[in-house]
């Protein structure tokens, strides 16, 4: 209860600013149609990289009751407006990816994040390493996760779900690599289930 | 409402993240990718896993890791290391980020 009050909280807190973009939706436009019949919740973790806000909108990119968490922490060298991407260790890859369990390493982490599968060429790296990108708590930049302030990750495992695509939009990104689907393709899964949890 | 998250916010930074310890998992693939000479701390990978940076010293490496307690050159020359991957035999302490981040502004 407290923590869904705290999420409540921290969405009207008036840190967001104006709602998601118009850019960042119009980029999740052209990638939602690949994820409208996953799993999960319904919902989509998107991502502005540029001013590290994220809302948790409707799958079919719908804006109207999005809640907000901000600040989201990106790598460091990915810092920035625009944010500078990469898949390479130290950066946060942009475009589309899909939410799975996940227990880190890390004590303070735990079970308390997501795993996300990369969906496409700018996220992807299933072939040869793995670099378990996550959404996990943190109080400061990351090495390549998605940090969520302390208090919001538990709520927004609730709501958003495994199985449910994050985007992570930035003006940087390259549209074409967003959402090619060359991830997904090597692993030979389906739309509905990305990698098998971990 | 909104003032009652700011007051939950503030409740939740002070009892936040530098009271609490953390730690790597023992088991863990570990790899040493660098090491501070001003700071004497060395940052640590963990192996698919993309979390951190994790901060360590080099007396909780050698607790984490056996391997490494024999090892009596690494005081000299922490730098030994650097690039090795290791099994962690034990948990590996971390040090507090923020607290390392604000010192890692702190230089030019």
């Amino acid at each position: 209860m407290l923590a869904v009050l705290l999420f409540s909280a921290i969405a009207v807190a008036g840190d967001c600013g104006a709602p998601p973009s118009q850019d960042a939706v119009a980029a999740y436009d052209k990638c939602k149609d690949q994820v409208m019949g996953a799993g999960g919740d319904g919902k989509t973790f998107l991502v502005d990289a540029d001013s590290q806000v994220a809302w948790l909108v409707d799958r079919d990119g719908t804006t109207e009751d999005a809640e907000c968490i901000s600040p989201v922490f990106i790598a460091k060298k990915s810092q920035g407006d625009p944010a500078t991407f990469g898949n390479q260790e130290g950066y946060t890859p942009f475009g589309l990816m899909m939410t799975y369990n996940h227990h880190s390493k890390r004590k303070r982490i735990g079970s308390n994040c997501l795993g996300l599968a990369g969906y496409s060429t700018a996220n992807d790296r299933s072939d040869d390493s793995d670099r378990g990108v996550l959404i996990h708590e943190s109080a400061g930049p990351t090495e390549g996760c998605l940090g969520v302030p302390k208090g919001t990750m538990k709520p927004l495992k609730e709501k958003l779900g495994v199985n449910s695509p994050v985007f992570v939009y930035g003006k940087n990104m390259d549209p074409s690599a967003a959402c090619d689907n060359k991830g997904r393709t090597k692993r030979n899964s389906t739309p509905s289930v990305p990698r098998s949890s971990q | 409402m909104r003032a009652l998250g700011l007051t939950l916010l503030l409740f939740f930074s002070a009892s936040g993240f530098a009271d609490e310890t953390d730690a790597i998992e023992a088991h863990t693939v570990v790899s040493i990718q660098s090491y501070d000479s001003h700071l004497r701390v060395f940052k640590v990978a963990i192996k698919h896993e993309a979390t951190g940076p994790n901060y360590t010293t080099l007396k909780f490496l050698q607790e984490a890791i056996e391997s490494l307690r024999e090892e009596k050159r690494l005081k000299q020359k922490p730098t030994l290391i650097i690039g090795n991957e290791y099994a962690l035999d034990h948990e590996l302490k971390l040090l507090d980020q923020m607290k390392i981040d604000s010192k890692y502004k702190g230089k030019p």
